[in-house]
């Protein structure tokens, strides 16, 4: 950029000043007070502001009702008619809280913002600026919508606090490598901080940033004087201090709380014969989440976790299909605890609706999980969905060498800004040599480029295939990596384990291969991190390879490593004991042992279930409260996943089928999943429909699942109606099953008011309730 | 700025302790809870003051285009000469945080949900704290919380309370279409200034604790 862009300061406490009344929803004015929204538009002009933000902050759906459109135009034609050279609408979050802490979905918040970005392009706007953005999902919507809607510029800017992290939890350096990815015209932060607190967040963007940055400060941080909120920060102050940020190599500076066209003003004259700094705008290659992000170069390699994949994993298998990811969700935990840095998700399985899954998954996982996601699939409509929603800069897995994959694959990546894997192979099938992957990943390089993707987004896989039937071309795999690094300068990925299948021992060769990958140059090892020996491989790499400075993390790790103290030597116990006394490291091992002696079904009825019974019997006179409970019941869930996993078939675990969800319009289900986990302990089936489930959604679910018994929870004494609601519709399509209710202010009384069959007081009742309509 | 503290009894009574003898798994998860309570949360709150009169139907804060509703909200604030609006949030990590450990483990999530339950009673009464300290100043005395959703002060009007506290932006508290707050540990509420202390008992109906309470859902109650 040339020269500086002044934006305006802020408008609320102008419009205060002016006597707007607090709690006036201030895109309202914009129909019933104009002129003042004006004299607000006009002092800014007067001030030397290049660019008027429209009074459209709040003008969504959610917060204006009715309306949006008028109030929208109007606020854009308010501002051209103050004499704004350039007038930006302006689009501010939608106050809701997206999936998955939030009820709100992705496409809803898209559809809120596509209105408001309609009204404005056709009222005139020249530009959009997206702001005071915490959620990096909301700001992503956003941003789409006014790509997918109008022609307009775009501007993002997001609000961190004190932290340097935004209230979901994003920092700066993630914000700027991800919204940088989605292509907006220029990346920044507004409100919270002051221009002294911004600097040093300022200063991570400006590294990041692949745009121009934007800074809108508050005036200062908000101080309560006498009962009310102000800021103290002058206007020659801020103006000074934004005149450093400007040094710094910030090309767009405006205002947000508390500053006034005097603030304004100043500004433009510390800005008066400054040009912007040009700035070095680095090619790295990074991955983000909306919490993390992993930069390749400043780390030497990274490690994709693989076992998010169905292919040979019954449990896997049984998740996806039933829509029920808490084995998953554990599966990435794991799978991070253990190191991974990435996590490839993949979702296809023939009988599902992969498209549907895999995108609830990747939101799922985004809750619990702050590694960036692998976005594996070969359907190109699944990838391109999962990206939609996907927090971040994800990669995509992937693309090949033919013409089919290519057009399929790399708008989708071009449009969110996600890194691909490219798979060196096309229509004729793998090259046998090294020269010919290479040519391969040249292809779809310049094709890449050609389509506006960056080469640093592309991650070159040049194949492993299993030593078993072709053993002389792990060597020429390796080259290939090689050639890859040096001729084309391009990272590359490895799929490690294919290289043992159909051997025994497969770890032995894994873990070799694995070292002579990394030693050829491999930046991301796709492997299993539950395996100690590939992991403690990976950190000895780190040491060998510097990354792991003077070997930290390695002594961390590996030294006084002592045998962990064992409860396992203790001498076995009843199970009983065991799970009164929630001694988890010695069920399985117990179980495992009575297995040798007795059927499955034996193991559950005659030990797990009179072991959780007599829990549930002193939690019943009071001798137990409820985390001794919750601890009895996990330590006879594990015993239970070790019957799961031996048993042939599920169906010695499953005594019936019982749903369970939370009631619309309530988002806590704490309640319902501890009552989940103690029906599980029973054998039962349990389908958790989730919280905020609609009252239709349970009647479908019963009718289609057959479920004799469906429990449902409410927490909230504003949320018993939907409860009553529940039931009604249960009712009204002919489920022929149970209801139980419970929760915390739900009462026998209101249980009989709603029309439930039982009252549920406590997760133990809900056991013997359960009882009583499947028997013993 | 004292550290904010999380109150073992207080902890052990949400989650419906009684007297119980408590194992040392028990206790180490108490501690082990505790403490990931206290260092995820981002406790953070805000207040404003506000002259209000009485209407026919609640109160109508001066200076401000809302009127607060409900004969009980009136009754509370009966002697009243001023009130505060008050917002207080430990943070969506925390909601995040028992996500992750309902997956993984309930006994930990139950606890670290009643460690949560008290520490943002602590963020709030640290508020009151301040909003006493410049009442005491004036010779003035405060009340209890009052918020929208107790007695007939409509939950909607959650919407008001956090919107003339610009909450949203200054504390990141945003309301589902039913009116709850996300953070889930998240409390609003009105607080009068007296010329003279109120009575006050605290009863279930203006309890911030009510809808957590395990004492109440045994038809119990702890006062």
């Amino acid at each position: 950029m040339d020269k500086f862009i002044i934006f305006d300061g802020g408008m609320g406490t102008e419009l205060q000043k002016r006597g707007m009344k607090p709690g006036t929803i201030p895109e309202t004015l914009n129909l019933t007070d104009p002129a003042t929204v004006m004299a607000v538009h006009r002092d800014y002009v007067l001030a030397g502001a290049d660019i008027i933000t429209a009074n459209t902050f709040g003008a969504n759906r959610r917060k204006l009702g009715d309306g949006v459109r008028e109030a929208v135009a109007a606020g854009i034609r308010i501002a051209k008619e103050a004499g704004a050279k350039r007038v930006a609408l302006d689009i501010g979050p939608t106050g809701a809280l997206l999936k998955p802490l939030g009820a709100m979905s992705f496409d809803e918040a898209y559809e809120l913002f596509r209105e408001v970005v309609i009204a404005g392009f056709e009222a005139g706007a020249d530009l959009a600026l997206v702001e005071t953005m915490s959620d990096l999902s909301e700001a992503k919507a956003a941003i789409l919508a006014v790509k997918e809607n109008s022609s307009l510029p775009v501007y993002a800017t997001m609000t961190f606090s004190s932290d340097g992290r935004t209230f979901l939890g994003t920092d700066p350096k993630t914000a700027a490598i991800a919204l940088s990815a989605l292509g907006v015209d220029a990346v920044g932060l507004n409100c919270s901080l002051g221009p002294k607190e911004v600097k040093p967040l300022v200063a991570e963007i400006l590294k990041w940033a692949k745009c121009p940055v934007i800074v809108q400060p508050n005036a200062g941080l908000p101080v309560i004087e006498d009962g009310k909120t102000v800021y103290r920060v002058g206007a020659e102050e801020f103006a000074a201090l934004m005149g450093e940020l400007a040094d710094m190599g910030a090309a767009i500076l405006g205002g947000c709380c508390g500053t006034t066209p005097e603030h304004i003003s100043a500004l433009k004259g510390v800005l008066a014969g400054k040009v912007p700094k040009e700035r070095d705008i680095s090619h790295y290659t990074a991955f983000t989440s909306h919490r993390k992000s992993v930069v390749l170069g400043e780390r030497d390699i990274a490690v994709i976790g693989e076992r998010i994949n169905p292919t040979g994993k019954k449990r896997v298998k049984e998740a996806l299909r039933n829509r029920s990811y808490d084995y998953i969700i554990n599966e990435a935990i794991d799978q991070t605890e253990a190191g991974a840095d990435i996590l490839d998700v993949n979702a296809g399985l023939p009988e599902i609706d992969e498209r549907a899954v895999l995108s609830e998954l990747v939101c799922e996982l985004q809750a619990v999980c702050d590694a960036p996601l692998q976005i594996d699939s070969s359907d190109p409509a699944a990838v391109e969905l999962a990206c939609r929603v996907y927090s971040g800069k994800p990669i995509i897995n992937s693309v090949n060498g033919s013409e089919e994959s290519l057009s399929a694959i790399l708008p989708i990546a071009k449009k969110y800004g996600a890194a691909v894997v490219a798979l060196t192979l096309d229509e004729n099938g793998i090259p046998e040599t090294a020269e010919g992957r290479l040519a391969i990943a040249e292809n779809i390089l310049s094709r890449c480029l050609s389509e506006g993707i960056p080469r640093e987004d592309i991650i070159v896989d040049c194949l492993v295939m299993t030593v078993s039937t072709n053993q002389s071309l792990a060597r020429e795999t390796l080259r290939a990596v090689r050639l890859v690094r040096e001729k084309l300068g391009l990272k590359t990925v490895l799929g490690v384990s294919n290289v043992s299948f159909g051997l025994p021992a497969r770890e032995i060769i894994n873990s070799a291969f694995l070292a002579e990958a990394l030693a050829s140059g491999l930046d991301l090892a796709i492997i299993n991190p539950m395996s100690e020996r590939y992991m403690d491989i990976v950190a000895a790499h780190r040491v060998l390879s510097c990354e792991d400075e003077r070997a930290g993390a390695f002594i961390g790790k590996y030294a006084n490593i002592s045998a962990p103290k064992s409860e396992a030597e203790e001498s076995a116990h009843d199970i009983t004991d065991i799970v009164l006394s929630g001694r988890k490291l010695l069920i399985e091992d117990a179980v495992r042992a009575l297995l040798e002696r007795e059927s499955a079904m034996d193991v559950i009825n005659g030990r797990l279930i009179p072991a959780i019974n007599a829990a549930g019997e002193r939690f019943d006179r009071g001798e137990f409260f409820l985390p001794q409970l919750m601890s009895s019941a996990e330590t006879v869930k594990l015993g239970f996943e070790v019957i799961r996993a031996r048993a042939e078939t599920g169906s010695v675990t499953d005594k019936g089928t019982i749903i369970l969800a939370t009631v619309k319009g309530d988002i806590h289900d704490i309640g319902k999943n501890i009552v989940k986990m103690l029906l599980q302990n029973y054998g039962y089936r349990v389908i958790d429909l989730g919280r905020d489930v609609p009252p239709e959604t349970v009647a479908e679910e019963a009718k289609k699942s057959g479920a004799k018994l469906v429990g449902l929870s409410a927490l909230m004494t504003t949320t018993v109606k939907a409860m009553e609601e529940t039931v009604t519709a249960l009712r009204e399509a002919g489920c022929a099953c149970k209801i139980m209710v419970g929760g915390a202010v739900l009462t026998e009384e209101y249980a009989k008011m709603v029309g439930a069959d039982f009252y549920a007081k406590d997760a133990a009742d809900s056991a013997r309730i359960a009882e009583k309509v499947f028997g013993k | 700025m004292e550290e904010y503290k999380i109150d073992r009894a207080e902890t052990l009574r949400y989650l419906g302790y009684r007297g119980q003898e408590i194992d040392l798994e028990t206790l180490d998860r108490l501690d082990r809870m505790t403490a990931l309570c206290l260092s995820t949360a981002k406790p953070k709150y805000t207040y404003e003051r506000f002259g209000f009169e009485f209407t026919s139907d609640g109160v109508r804060l001066l200076g401000a285009d809302v009127i607060l509703r409900g004969g009980d909200l009136r009754a509370h604030l009966t002697g009243a000469r001023e009130l505060y609006l008050c917002a207080a949030t430990l943070g969506h990590d925390c909601d995040r945080l028992s996500m992750r450990l309902e997956a993984r483990s309930i006994a930990d999530a139950v606890v670290f949900n009643a460690a949560s339950v008290s520490l943002i009673e602590d963020v709030s009464n640290r508020a009151q704290a301040e909003i006493n300290e410049s009442a005491e100043k004036r010779g003035l005395a405060v009340g209890g919380r009052y918020s929208p959703g107790y007695g007939d002060f409509p939950l909607t009007q959650q919407r008001d309370v956090l919107r003339l506290l610009r909450a949203e932006e200054r504390l990141g508290i945003t309301l589902t279409d039913g009116c709850l707050m996300l953070p889930r540990k998240s409390v609003t509420g009105v607080i009068g200034l007296y010329e003279d202390k109120p009575d006050e008992r605290v009863s279930c109906a203006v309890c911030s604790m009510r809808d957590w309470c395990e004492f109440r859902k045994g038809g119990d109650h702890c006062g």
